[in-house]
């Protein structure tokens, strides 16, 4: 069990922290929420209600779409982008999806990778991806989980101003929708496009996020 | 980085699917509060058309027309009595009237669903709130 929580320490760690923050999020949100009802005289609304609501599904999955496009882009984007002397780069000769032998893919395959990496065909060519599939996958639910709650807060606020609601395709075109999604993907290209350069110049002793502390500037594609 | 994808994934698509069905409220009383406004407006009953209006929506209709509500109220120009369609949001509706007005309705504490805006029309720029008979 000691073993089992030390080697999946990073994974624990992460979703234990993601469950607290959370948790946290929703009773700040339901907080604020029942303060906002009570502005206009409005019905404060329980806290279960509110976990079920799409004011605090929408201030969730917002998020949520942003980090998973976050990592599937730059997934993607490090196969062929290159950052001289960042360990977030591959090294510079390396750009592409690189020959089967160094991915060791079909017969290429050692004795104990993947079954889908040694399989061939259309199982390799997904499995190649698998990750990028995945991750954008989870993006799109969630974008669409976004799109979906994010009408349905907008709408409440558009009523409460004795507005007409929006259907769904007219809330797709609306700046709620835009400024919701646009203000979440800047915040993320800033950090990976910053830790990409970041982590040419400076150093954090022991990570694999970091070059080894000794490690020359220019050096690229190396992890410590 | 991505430690348990696939259960992310059905996480994520059960949560949209949730949260998707949840911007509908239970909004009976929604349309039974606007109802029974334009039944009470038809039948001349102002006592139970006030009792159907949020506090600052009848506060408003007596300094805009200088009369207690239940008098006030049968001046508006109100159409229709029956409902032909809501839309729900959280602590918010809007319902449809025969006649085709809107009428805005909100969720209270203590009193349940009460009337914000009645003999609402739509105005050409979708933006702009709704023209009403009387509003909060």
């Amino acid at each position: 069990m000691k073993r089992f929580l030390r080697e999946n320490s990073l994974s624990i760690f992460f979703l234990t922290i993601f469950l607290i923050a959370l948790g946290l999020q929703s009773l700040a949100g339901w907080q604020d929420f029942n303060n906002s009802q009570l502005r206009h005289d409005g019905e404060s609304i329980g806290y279960g209600r509110y976990l079920l609501s799409s004011e605090f599904g929408v201030a969730m999955l917002e998020n949520w779409q942003s980090e998973y496009l976050q990592f599937a882009l730059y997934t993607t984007a490090t196969v062929w982008f290159l950052q001289r002397g960042s360990p977030e780069s591959k090294e510079l000769d390396q750009a592409g999806g690189e020959s089967d032998e160094e991915q060791k893919v079909g017969r290429h395959a050692d004795e104990d990778s993947p079954l889908w990496a040694r399989a061939g065909g259309l199982r390799t060519r997904a499995f190649s991806n698998s990750l990028l599939i995945v991750m954008g996958a989870i993006w799109l639910l969630s974008w669409l989980g976004q799109a979906i709650t994010g009408r349905v807060a907008y709408n409440e606020e558009r009523l409460e101003h004795h507005q007409s609601g929006l259907d769904f395709v007219q809330y797709l075109g609306s700046a709620d929708f835009w400024e919701r999604t646009l203000q979440n993907w800047q915040s993320e290209f800033l950090a990976v496009g910053s830790m990409a350069i970041l982590a040419v110049y400076l150093r954090q002793r022991g990570s694999p996020e970091s070059k080894p502390v000794g490690e020359a500037h220019d050096h690229t594609g190396v992890t410590g | 980085m991505a430690a348990f994808p696939y259960r992310a994934v059905l996480v994520a698509a059960t949560l949209a699917l949730v949260l998707g069905g949840c911007g509908a409220t239970d909004s009976d009383g929604a349309a039974g509060a606007a109802e029974r406004l334009y039944a009470a407006y038809a039948d001349q009953d102002g006592e139970t058309a006030c009792a159907q209006f949020s506090d600052d929506t009848r506060e408003q209709l007596e300094k805009d027309e200088r009369k207690p509500c239940p008098e006030a109220v049968l001046a508006l120009d109100l159409s229709g009595t029956r409902v032909t369609g809501e839309q729900a949001y959280v602590t918010e509706a809007k319902v449809e009237i025969d006649g085709g007005d809107s009428v805005f309705v909100e969720e209270t504490g203590e009193h349940g669903w009460l009337v914000t805006a009645a003999g609402c029309r739509p105005v050409p720029d979708q933006e702009a709130p709704y023209d009403c008979e009387v509003e909060s």
